[in-house]
């Protein structure tokens, strides 16, 4: 599964990563799944957004998937489908993680099925992506209360690239400089 | 010729072998309990008894291909979620027989699974229904909603495993 693109320091922790993936994007990006009547209406709302926004802005939001961080906890993924996040730390070792499914208020009954189905296929607690993400998360957290021994997590994946790419960890860099950047200010304070 | 009824302890036994097979993560052989066209669903915590997943998003809507490839998934090493493998016990209580027809009944059951993994057990706590069809191979189940008796996926914070 080749996910080809970029990722994108917007300075001030927040960081973006732009990618064209093989799944279909009910705004924009078909696919067999959906049949001739899904190819007819994902057309249809091409050619909206092309007279709406010109050819080349209208191809990149219907085709481009974007993972976007905003600092601090705040994500917003349009990908297979759009899902807002927030991550609430309450302890160090424990985090509160919120999901909507954002959907267009007109959108018709045959695209809000393929939308939450192609959502539940993925994404969410019971889909085929989150709990591995999860469950990456927490076994991470456990290395992490080894920090005496081990003070360094390694986030430097094509550090140093003119034009990083959408694997390269860029987000994490731009969060974790951001974070740091404010602790010390804040520690210096007092 | 008339259908053979429906008992209720036939479908204890039913649902007992079916938690077993869940427990032991013998998952094909779960998958072999379900019709061709049957469908498995946990519908989220906030929405009403009656939701249907077509214009709501639910934890889990699978149809047969998806519940297929579910467990092709599971069964898998990648599945990082239970792979090492979790350890669960489906209890299953309150066996309720709501109707029948024909070679066909719907069961209301209510359910615990505990799931423990890496120091942590967490429960599922809720009713289910099933839709139970009696074929030439014995009973099949053609449909299975499982509703959840929790505010929300806290502290579980997933589905990972078939309740």
């Amino acid at each position: 599964m080749g996910l080809v693109g970029v990722g994108r320091d917007l300075g001030n922790g927040h960081a973006v990563i732009e990618y064209t993936g093989p799944w279909g994007r009910p705004i924009g990006q078909w696919i067999p799944a959906w049949g001739e009547q899904g190819k007819v209406d994902i057309e249809r709302i091409v050619g909206g957004l092309t007279q709406r926004f010109g050819e080349e802005r209208a191809q990149r939001m219907a085709l481009k998937n974007r993972n976007l961080l905003i600092f601090p906890n705040l994500i917003i993924n349009d990908i297979m489908a759009i899902t807002v996040r927030t991550f609430y730390p309450l302890a160090p070792n424990q985090l509160h993680v919120n999901a909507w499914a954002l959907a267009p208020a007109d959108e018709s009954e045959w695209s809000r099925k393929s939308r939450l189905e192609n959502f539940l296929e993925f994404l969410g607690p019971g889909g085929f992506a989150t709990p591995d993400d999860v469950e990456a998360l927490q076994q991470c957290q456990t290395g992490y209360e080894n920090m005496r021994e081990a003070g360094w997590n390694d986030i430097s994946k094509g550090m140093g690239k003119a034009q990083p790419a959408m694997d390269d960890e860029i987000q994490m860099r731009a969060f974790w400089i951001e974070w740091n950047a404010r602790i010390e200010q804040a520690n210096n304070a007092r | 010729m008339q259908a053979q009824a429906f008992t209720r302890s036939e479908i204890e036994d039913f649902l007992y072998h079916e938690a077993a097979l869940l427990d032991d993560w013998q998952l094909p052989e779960w998958l072999a309990l379900y019709t061709a066209d049957a469908r498995y669903e946990v519908p989220s915590t906030d929405l009403p008894k009656d939701a249907s997943p077509e214009n709501n998003l639910f934890y889990i809507a699978d149809d047969a291909f998806r519940l297929s490839e579910r467990v092709k998934r599971l069964m898998k090493k990648t599945a990082f979620a239970e792979y090492p493998r979790s350890k669960t016990r489906h209890l299953v209580s309150n066996v309720r027989i709501l109707d029948s027809s024909g070679d066909r009944c719907r069961v209301s059951i209510a359910f615990v699974t505990y799931r423990t993994k890496s120091g942590v057990t967490d429960t599922y706590i809720g009713s289910s229904e099933h839709t139970i069809v009696r074929g030439d191979a014995g009973l099949r189940i053609a449909s299975k909603r499982c509703t959840l008796d929790l505010d929300s996926l806290r502290p579980q914070g997933r589905v990972s495993i078939i309740l």
